[in-house]
Order: structure tokens, then C-alpha cells, then sequence
């Protein structure tokens, strides 16, 4: 799997978290994302634009079916904060959500390189070690 | 260090942050708060607990008309409805009433639910609740299937995790509904509207200002004009009604509720009786010295305790828990003889708090049995005030007497115990406990004496800085604390088919007492004033809190048959404003000046209204005039004689002089967009405040809270009398001069100055003046009073964005369009018109909206109709509409079966 899948696996599977109300699954999703993918590219961005997106399309989905924006300025209202809160409501826990699975990408992507560093060494001590006689791999 | 921030971003999310709830479980667009779906309502559903199919029409304004083909069904549906439109209404009212505000509002609301316990309300409505199933099994059978309607929607709720965003917010969900949750409205009303500390106030002006004074200015019979709805000749009194009072003792408390009263037939025996008083041995406090000394400061903490508990918390004060009982309402009725159908017309106007959302609730009930329309409080089930196929009806509050105090003697020498009767009886001591959010528990030990609950120690008066008053110990007498099926009575009116089918309803409501105008398709009107009204002792001083010994106890109730009432007078019409219903010589007390009766301003211009000629033929458009009538009766009385005082005096500045000469081109009609209007209360204000004030001053009363002298109640009464009557008269010497005293009221004792009622006429209005010309600057033309006057409408949840209003306002206090304080948010909580000629010519309003939703187009949708003082049609058909179209905006049907599913429909 390439790295450009990072952004996509984020968003789905932080999209079947908040469908499920999993909203902490965005973290690892970017996680686990960028664990499978190939090294290489940027996945912090990937895994936050992943995670973002999958907030997004959710967001929108409320404010034009399901009067989502009322709904954020009614709980602003509740809490005694002022109207425009009511965007940050929609803003705030996406972003926070898209900055978590950016680090968790990011966390998966060292962790994946860690363990790509340490196969190769492995390897050779497996060949070094091997019996004679058994072709290495 | 990704790892650690990818942690932290989640951890942030994870937890609350200062006000606001924990960002990622509340604002997950699918699960959070956004997932509150209250405008999605299927249009086909089936529920378990029906009976059979039940048709709702919605309307355009989302008001239900149920058609059900039995009464269970009916009650349920209606239950169901009202949960889904105002399901947290209902769940802070119960909350209210039984003092488990803190539980979930936190520590701000432990004073208010402190007053709640210590008076009892809970245990009431448990008790009521176990009386109804025992004593009226019809009624309490409707009850049980509302409630299992109200927790038909609850279970729906909770299936889909769809709870409103309060309960979201507050981090709780809402219990099932039971018979003592909506028992717990019913009290809560009682003690908005019949609850009333005014013994306690009037002891403590009787201290300070001496018996005299105080006897003068809050008389048993009001000193001005008064119009009293049955003006009599009244047949002779009586005995007492034992045996109604001993049925409405509940089994708690030692007495609770029934005021001392030891006649046969209590449903409590009275075994607690530990020993009697030694002769010579001990030393009682005698309540009469404890009345006179040491009890003042105890007066005073009293008062300000309960007023700063009433209103501990948003929803305490929103509803204004009632202390001073400004609950005030108009009706009437006119029969065929005076109206152009030859059919009567009712009207009714219930000026309680107005709240968004509302107090009311509207609907149409269908059954076999049940044909009725109109408003009903959500909890409750029936209609309260509205219509059915034959008769309608109405309410205002009878402002009589039903919270007795009692000054209890104790002694050193017999430690928890009291004296009554000649005997040591110790208090019944009740523990309670107050669950609070973020704090602990409180646990309360609230004492009873045979009259009722102790209110001198509540327990928050130290948690609020206020002292135990050492030397007293007083307890509350209260009708709201006897059982009372007022819901047996209401659900009877809605099946009443005619004037004697109300009058055999009513028999059964007690407390809050009640002016019920009603009118019938036979063409009969008339007023009953139903409910409770406790007789003591003659000799008693009821006005003040009374010797607790024994002799001044309740002796019973007025008798049924001999309570306020009319039936088709010869002038063709009845009225209440909360006037006193009745003259000087009706044979029973049912209250003093103090206890609430209004000062009859709203009373008179409705009678002038009704009797005269020029209006006859009475028609709805007529009646809708008179219900939003502006006019301030007792500026018209006053006027003249103010204008009198400013052509005479010699002090009166060109200002004073401009101001008259605008009050004497006004035709006494408040209207916000005249500046007459703001000179005359202004002066008014001034006029109570310069003759009483120096009194209050020098007797150090100020600052006593719900004390001090106002235009409105006794004061003005005293003051119209002293103003319309002629300096010298008998008349006026008699309000004047209390007890013959040579100091006039206007006499002011701070300054040592005698003064003239006119020169305190003239001195106020230059004050008005000044007032205003600082408020509203030097250009008297620009003068409205809409800039000082103001209409509100806010949420019970104290949140400003969600109320409605400040709005320019008409009115005031004395015009039957209600309108009294500043801002005004008091006032007609439901105006309706009920042509009894064509029940779909009536009309109504009410300032709100039908659901308690407000992110809802149907949560304030009423307000601009009710300010412009217009009304909707209330669409009454016989029949149900099965698909959507004219006055139906949509159809919902509802299918026995299931365990509650639906699809489809927004709402």
C-alpha cells in the first residue's frame, strides 16, 4: 500500500469511528494508516487532512439535513457563550480531531520506519546466523 | 513526541473545559448533541400502550388535535405529545417542585430546594399521589396513562439516544414519569398562587410602625371602591365544613396542612402526646412576648431568607416562585341577552409568569367521552382553561387566605417539644436529603408541629449568613399542603355538559383557590370561587402569625355551598380580577387587604366596560377590546385631583404646571408612545414613596426585602382613599389618621414636617418630572412611555438569547392588559375568546410557541401575534382530518402494537 493511502484509510476509518461515536478512532486511524503504508511521503498532513475531511463531510451533513447549526448555536447558547461559538463548535473538535490522527500518522510513520530499520538487521543476522548448508532468504 | 501529541489532542478532547462539556463525545456530529432530533416526529408510529389507533392533526402552529376512540388512549397520546414538545419543561418544573433542582444544576441550587423540602411539597405530592389512586381511581387511572404516554417518548428517546440538548449538557437523563412527578405541578402551582408570607410582613410593619398603623393600612375590607363579583345579599353563616377538611388531611406530618384542627374524623391520629404541662413547672415562652420582642429580627430574616431562596436558581425565578402572589387574571362571561349571537361569550386572561417556553400547552382532546379544547400545564393531563361542546371556562386567583403562621411555645425545660393544648407534644422531625451536583449531599431535618412544617430554622438561613431567629419558632398553616383533587375536578369540567355538571366538578378542587367563570351552551354564566378556605376561631388575628397553643387553630373550611359565588345575575354579566369576590357583609373572613386581593383598577374598567349600554351589543371583537384594554382606572380617579392640587398651588414650577397640562389632555389609556403615560406612573411611584417612605424610614424598615411601599396593593388602596376623599371628611380622616392618631399619613415623622396631601401631590410630581427629564432628557415632547417600560419574555433557563423581548410595552399593573414591574415579564399568559355560538368563531393566544425546542420555528411563533394583541383561530372539528390539508398541516397516526417504532416525517 503507498503512502498516499494514509489520507484516505484515515478518513474512512475515522469516519466509521464517529458513525459508530467512536470520536477518538481519528487518532488511530492516522495511526494505523500510516503503520500499513509504505515510507516515504507526509503523513502528518495526510492523516490530518484525513482526519479533518472525515469531520467535515459529518458536519456538513448535519448543518444541511439535519439543522446542525441551530443546534451548535442552541448548546452555545446554553453554556452563556456568545453566537459565533457556535461555528467553533463545528471548527474546534474537528481540528482537534484532524491534529490527533496527524500525530498518530505521524507516530505510525516512525514507528513503521523503526521497525523497516530493524527488519533489514534483522535479516542479515538471520543470514549470518543460519546453518550452513540452508540458503539464505 | 508525535505519539505524546497525538495523546494529548485526544486527552483534550476527552474533558471538560471551563464551561464547556468535553469537546469530543458533545460535538461528534453523529453521537453529540447533534444527534438531538426533535423536529424528526414519524408520521406513522406504533406504540405499545395503546388501545387503539389514535389520528393527530397538527396545525400550522404544531398544536396536536388527538382523536382517540377511548379515554386511556386519549390521555396517553396526549402525554406523548406533550413529553416530545416540552419534555425538559416538565422535567425542571417537577424538579422545582420537589427540590432536586441541586441535583443536577449544582450547589447555586441547594437554597431553593432547601424552601421546597422544608415546606413540604414533596411529600404532598407523594401523599396526594397515593390518596388519588384510593379516593378517585377514574382519575388517577387517566393520570397513570398520561404518564405511561410521557414515558412511551422517553423510552424512544433513550432507544435512539436522541435526548434534548439540555440533558446532554447537563449530563443527566430524565426519569420515567409518574402520578407524584405530575402531582408535583400541581403543588407547585398552589404555592405559586396561594403561598403568600404576608402574615410575616404584616407582624413585622405591626412592630415597627405600631398595630394602628398597620391595622389601617392593610384593613379587613379594602379601604377604596371596590367591585366585588357577587356583591350579595349573602344567606347567614354556616358551621364550619369538618368533614371536607378532615378528608383533605394527608397521612404525613403531624396535622399536616389542616392547621392545628383536632375534630373527629382526621385520617391522623394524634398519639404523639408525651406529657402534659406540670402546673407551675417549666417556663414556656409565651408567643405573644416572642411576637413582640425578639421576633422581630426573626421576622425580618425570615422574609429575606425565603426571598432570596424563591430565587436561588434561573428556573426559581423565571417562574416566580410566588411570595407576594402577583398572580393576577381577568375573566368573564356575558350572556345572550348583552351579545349579538344571543349565545354568551367567555373571556379569560391568566396573567401568571411569561416564559419561553410557555407555561401552557395547547391542545385538542377527542374521545368518545372528551370533547374539549384549550391550554393545559405540561405534566398534567385534561385541559385546564378552554372549551368543550357545551361549556367553557375560565380562571383567576381568589387572592384569599390559605397560608396561616404560628407562634409555637417552647421552653428550655422541655428540649424538642412544643406546647399545644395544654400538652408537650414534640416536633415530628422529617429527614430529607438534597443530592447536589459537584458537591455533597445535604441532609436536612425539617420539624412539623400539628399546623405544619417550622419555617423560623430553615437550615439555609446560616448557610446564607442569616441568624437563627432565637425566640421564635414558627410554623405555616397551608392549604397547598392538603389533598386536593383538583385534577378530579378539572377532568370533570372537561366532560360537564352544563352549569350544574361545573358546580358538582368544582366540589372537589381545594388548593390554589380558584374564580372559575364559565359559561353554557344553555346560556347560563357565572363565577365559583372553588377551593379551600380555612375558618379559625372568632376573635382571631389570622392577619398575624397566631398563638400556637391551640386556641386560634383551624375550626374547619367554609361549606361548599356558602363560598364566593354567582350564577346568572340580573345584569347578564360576570367578572374577576382578583378583586375581593365578594362585599363587607359576607359572614365569613377570607382574607385582609394584605393577603393579595387586587386593589380592583382592573375590575372596575372591566365592569364600566360590560355595563355600558354604548358596548351592548357585546360582540367578540368587543370582548377582544376589553381584554386588551390599556386603561388605568385609578389614574382616572386620581388625576382630577392631582390636577386640582397643581392649579391651586402656589410652588408649582412651569415644568409641573406642562407636565398637568399633559395629564389633563390624557384619556387615562397607557400607551407606550405618549409621554402622559410615563408622568403619571412616575408620579405615582413618587406620590407612594413620599407619603410612606418617611414612615418606613423612621421605623427602619427599608431595606427589609418585599416590605416597602409600591404602587400596587394596600398602598394605593389607602392612597386612592385618602386622594378621592375630601381633606376633613370622615372618610378621609378614617384611612388618614390611623387609630385617631393626629399624624396623617403625610406627615413626615424623619423631617418633623407636617405636610398637605396636596403638597405631597405637587412635590411628587416635580420629582416625576426631574425623574424624567434625567431618563428621558429636557424635551418633554420626546417623552414616551415605551422608553421606560418594557415587555420580556424570558427562558426558564435564564439564558437571555433564548428568551424574547425587551419589547416597547402598552399597560401596567392596573389595566386589564396586564403589565406590571419593569421589565414587564408577568402578565396575560393566555388570552381567549369563547364564542359560544360557533366554537371555531373562538380565539386564542399565548406568548410562545408550542414546543420547547428553540431551534424550533414553533418555539416563539405566538409572540408577535400576543404583542400586537391579536389571536389565532383555535380550529375545534368533530372530526379528525386523515390526510393533511386546510387547517391540518400533517397527520400522525398512531397504531397499537410494538414497542414503539416510526418512520419518516420532519417536523
Amino acid at each position: 500500500m503507498t503512502t498516499r493511502w494514509i489520507g484516505p484509510l484515515t478518513f474512512l476509518i475515522a469516519l466509521a469511528g464517529l458513525t459508530l461515536g467512536l470520536w477518538w478512532l481519528a487518532a488511530p486511524a492516522g495511526f494505523a494508516a500510516a503503520l500499513v503504508a509504505r515510507e516515504g511521503g507526509r503523513p502528518f498532513l495526510d492523516g490530518f487532512l484525513g482526519g479533518l475531511l472525515a469531520w467535515a463531510v459529518v458536519d456538513v451533513w448535519r448543518i444541511l439535513l439535519w439543522h446542525g447549526y441551530d443546534i451548535a448555536w442552541l448548546t452555545s447558547a446554553l453554556a452563556g457563550l456568545p453566537a459565533p461559538a457556535a461555528s467553533v463548535f463545528f471548527a474546534l473538535p474537528g481540528l482537534l480531531a484532524a491534529l490527533a490522527a496527524g500525530f498518530g500518522a505521524l507516530a505510525g510513520a516512525h514507528l513503521r520506519s523503526a521497525r523497516q530499520r530493524r527488519t533489514p538487521a534483522r535479516t542479515v543476522t538471520a543470514v549470518a546466523n543460519a546453518p550452513k548448508g540452508v540458503p539464505g532468504e | 513526541m508525535a505519539a505524546v501529541l497525538c495523546l494529548l489532542f485526544t486527552a483534550v478532547m476527552a474533558v471538560p473545559l471551563g464551561p464547556l462539556p468535553a469537546l469530543g463525545p458533545t460535538f461528534n456530529p453523529v453521537a453529540g448533541v447533534f444527534s438531538t432530533s426533535p423536529r424528526e416526529v414519524p408520521e406513522r408510529l406504533t406504540l405499545s400502550g395503546l388501545h387503539e389507533p389514535v389520528l393527530v392533526d397538527e396545525d400550522a402552529h404544531a398544536i396536536p388535535h388527538i382523536f382517540a376512540r377511548d379515554d386511556h388512549d386519549l390521555f396517553y397520546v396526549e402525554g406523548y405529545l406533550v413529553a416530545r414538545d416540552r419534555l425538559v419543561e416538565m422535567d425542571l418544573m417537577r424538579r422545582q417542585a420537589q427540590g432536586r433542582l441541586a441535583e443536577v444544576l449544582g450547589p447555586g441550587a441547594v437554597p431553593g430546594d432547601t424552601l421546597q423540602v422544608t415546606l413540604g411539597l414533596r411529600r404532598t405530592a407523594e401523599a396526594s399521589a397515593a390518596r388519588l389512586a384510593r379516593d378517585d381511581p377514574d382519575t388517577y387511572a387517566a393520570l397513570q396513562a398520561y404518564c405511561d404516554g410521557v414515558n412511551a417518548w422517553i423510552s424512544q428517546v433513550a432507544a435512539a439516544n436522541a435526548w434534548d440538548v439540555p440533558f446532554r449538557l447537563l449530563g443527566y437523563r430524565p426519569q420515567p414519569w409518574t402520578p407524584t412527578d405530575a402531582l408535583s405541578i400541581q403543588v407547585l402551582m398552589a404555592q405559586t398562587l396561594a403561598l403568600d408570607m404576608s402574615p410575616v410582613a404584616r407582624a413585622l410593619i405591626a412592630q415597627k410602625l405600631g398595630a394602628a398603623r398597620a391595622d389601617a393600612l392593610f384593613p379587613t375590607y379594602e379601604v377604596n371602591e371596590q367591585k366585588p363579583y357577587a356583591p350579595g345579599p349573602y344567606p347567614p353563616a354556616d358551621p364550619p365544613d369538618t368533614q371536607t377538611l378532615a378528608r383533605a388531611e394527608l397521612d404525613f406530618g403531624s396535622g399536616a396542612g389542616v392547621g392545628g384542627w383536632t375534630g373527629a374524623g382526621r385520617a391522623t391520629a394524634r398519639s404523639d402526646a408525651k406529657a402534659t404541662l406540670p402546673a407551675g413547672k417549666g417556663k414556656a415562652v409565651d408567643p405573644a412576648q416572642s411576637a413582640k420582642s425578639g421576633a422581630a429580627g426573626g421576622l425580618a430574616a425570615i422574609l429575606e431568607a425565603f426571598s432570596t431562596m424563591a430565587s436561588s436558581s434561573p428556573v426559581q425565578a423565571a417562574l416566580q416562585l410566588g411570595l407576594d402572589r402577583i398572580g393576577n387574571s381577568n375573566n368573564w362571561a356575558v350572556d345572550g341577552t348583552l351579545t349579538d349571537t344571543g349565545k354568551p361569550y367567555l373571556a379569560g386572561d391568566p396573567h401568571l409568569a411569561l416564559t419561553l417556553p410557555s407555561i401552557w400547552y395547547e391542545a385538542h382532546l377527542e374521545s368518545p367521552e372528551v370533547h374539549a379544547y384549550g391550554v393545559i400545564i405540561p405534566g398534567l393531563p385534561g385541559i385546564l382553561i378552554g372549551h368543550n361542546r357545551d361549556v367553557a371556562w375560565s380562571l383567576t386567583n381568589v387572592q384569599n387566605q390559605q397560608t396561616f403562621f404560628y407562634s409555637e411555645t417552647t421552653s428550655r425545660d422541655h428540649p424538642g417539644e412544643y406546647l399545644h393544648n395544654g400538652r408537650w407534644l414534640p416536633f415530628s422531625v422529617y429527614r430529607e436529603d438534597i443530592a447536589v451536583k459537584g458537591g455533597e449531599t445535604r441532609h436536612l431535618e425539617i420539624p412539623w408541629t400539628v399546623h405544619g412544617p417550622v419555617v423560623s430554622n430553615v437550615p439555609t438561613l446560616s448557610d446564607h449568613g442569616f441568624a437563627p431567629p432565637a425566640g421564635l419558632t414558627l410554623s405555616m398553616a397551608y392549604t397547598g399542603n392538603l389533598y386536593s383533587d383538583d385534577l378530579g375536578a378539572v377532568l370533570r369540567l372537561v366532560r360537564a355538559e352544563n352549569a350544574a355538571d361545573v358546580k358538582r366538578a368544582l366540589s372537589l378542587f381545594g388548593s390554589p383557590t380558584q374564580n372559575f367563570a364559565y359559561a353554557t351552551r344553555q346560556g347560563d354564566i357565572g363565577i365559583i370561587s372553588a377551593g379551600f378556605y380555612p375558618t379559625v376561631p372568632a376573635g382571631a388575628s389570622p392577619w398575624l402569625p397566631m398563638p400556637g397553643t391551640g386556641r386560634w387553630d383551624w375550626t374547619g373550611l367554609i361549606p361548599y355551598e356558602r363560598i364566593p359565588q354567582i350564577a346568572n345575575p340580573p345584569w347578564h354579566y360576570v367578572f374577576s380580577a382578583n378583586q375581593r369576590e365578594v362585599g363587607p357583609d359576607y359572614p365569613y373572613y377570607i382574607g385582609t387587604s394584605a393577603t393579595g386581593f387586587d386593589a380592583g383598577y382592573r375590575a372596575r374598567t372591566i365592569q364600566d366596560f360590560l355595563a355600558d349600554p354604548a358596548n351592548h351589543p357585546v360582540t367578540r371583537e368587543k370582548m377582544a377590546d376589553l381584554q386588551a384594554s390599556d386603561r388605568d382606572a385609578l389614574a382616572g380617579a386620581m388625576v382630577p385631583v392631582l390636577l386640582q392640587a397643581v392649579a391651586a398651588s402656589k410652588d408649582a414650577s412651569a415644568d409641573v404646571r406642562d407636565a398637568a397640562e399633559r395629564l389633563a389632555g390624557w384619556d387615562d389609556v397607557m400607551r407606550k408612545d405618549e409621554a402622559a403615560p410615563a408622568i403619571w406612573w412616575t408620579f405615582l411611584d413618587r406620590y407612594v414613596k413620599d407619603t410612606f417612605g418617611p414612615w418606613w424610614k423612621a421605623a427602619r424598615l427599608e431595606g427589609v426585602p418585599d416590605l416597602q411601599p409600591e404602587p400596587g396593593g394596600a398602598y394605593v388602596e389607602a392612597l386612592e382613599a385618602m386622594t378621592v376623599a375630601p381633606p376633613g371628611s370622615d372618610a378621609y380622616r378614617a384611612v388618614a389618621y390611623p387609630g385617631g392618631s393626629d399624624r396623617s399619613w403625610f406627615y413626615d415623622p424623619v423631617k418633623g414636617v407636617d405636610r398637605t396631601r396636596d403638597q405631597v401631590m405637587v412635590q411628587a410630581l416635580g420629582e416625576a418630572v426631574a425623574d424624567l427629564r434625567a431618563t428621558l432628557g429636557a424635551d418633554a415632547n420626546a417623552w414616551q412611555w415605551g422608553a421606560l417600560h418594557h415587555r420580556e419574555i424570558p427562558s426558564l433557563t435564564g439564558v437571555a438569547a433564548l428568551g424574547r423581548g425587551p419589547y416597547p410595552a402598552n399597560g401596567d399593573r392596573f389595566t386589564p392588559n396586564a403589565a406590571g414591574g419593569e421589565p414587564s415579564n408577568h402578565g396575560p399568559s393566555w388570552r381567549m375568546i369563547a364564542d359560544l355560538s360557533n366554537w371555531s368563531r373562538s380565539w386564542g393566544v399565548y406568548p410562545g410557541g408550542e414546543l420547547g425546542d428553540a431551534t424550533s420555528p414553533y418555539y416563539a411563533d405566538f409572540v408577535g401575534t400576543w404583542l400586537a394583541k391579536g389571536y389565532k383561530a383555535l380550529p375545534f372539528p368533530a372530526e379528525p382530518r386523515t390526510r393533511a390539508g386546510e387547517w391540518a398541516r400533517r397527520v400522525i397516526r398512531l397504531e397499537p402494537g410494538g414497542a414503539g417504532s416510526g418512520e419518516g416525517g420532519s417536523r
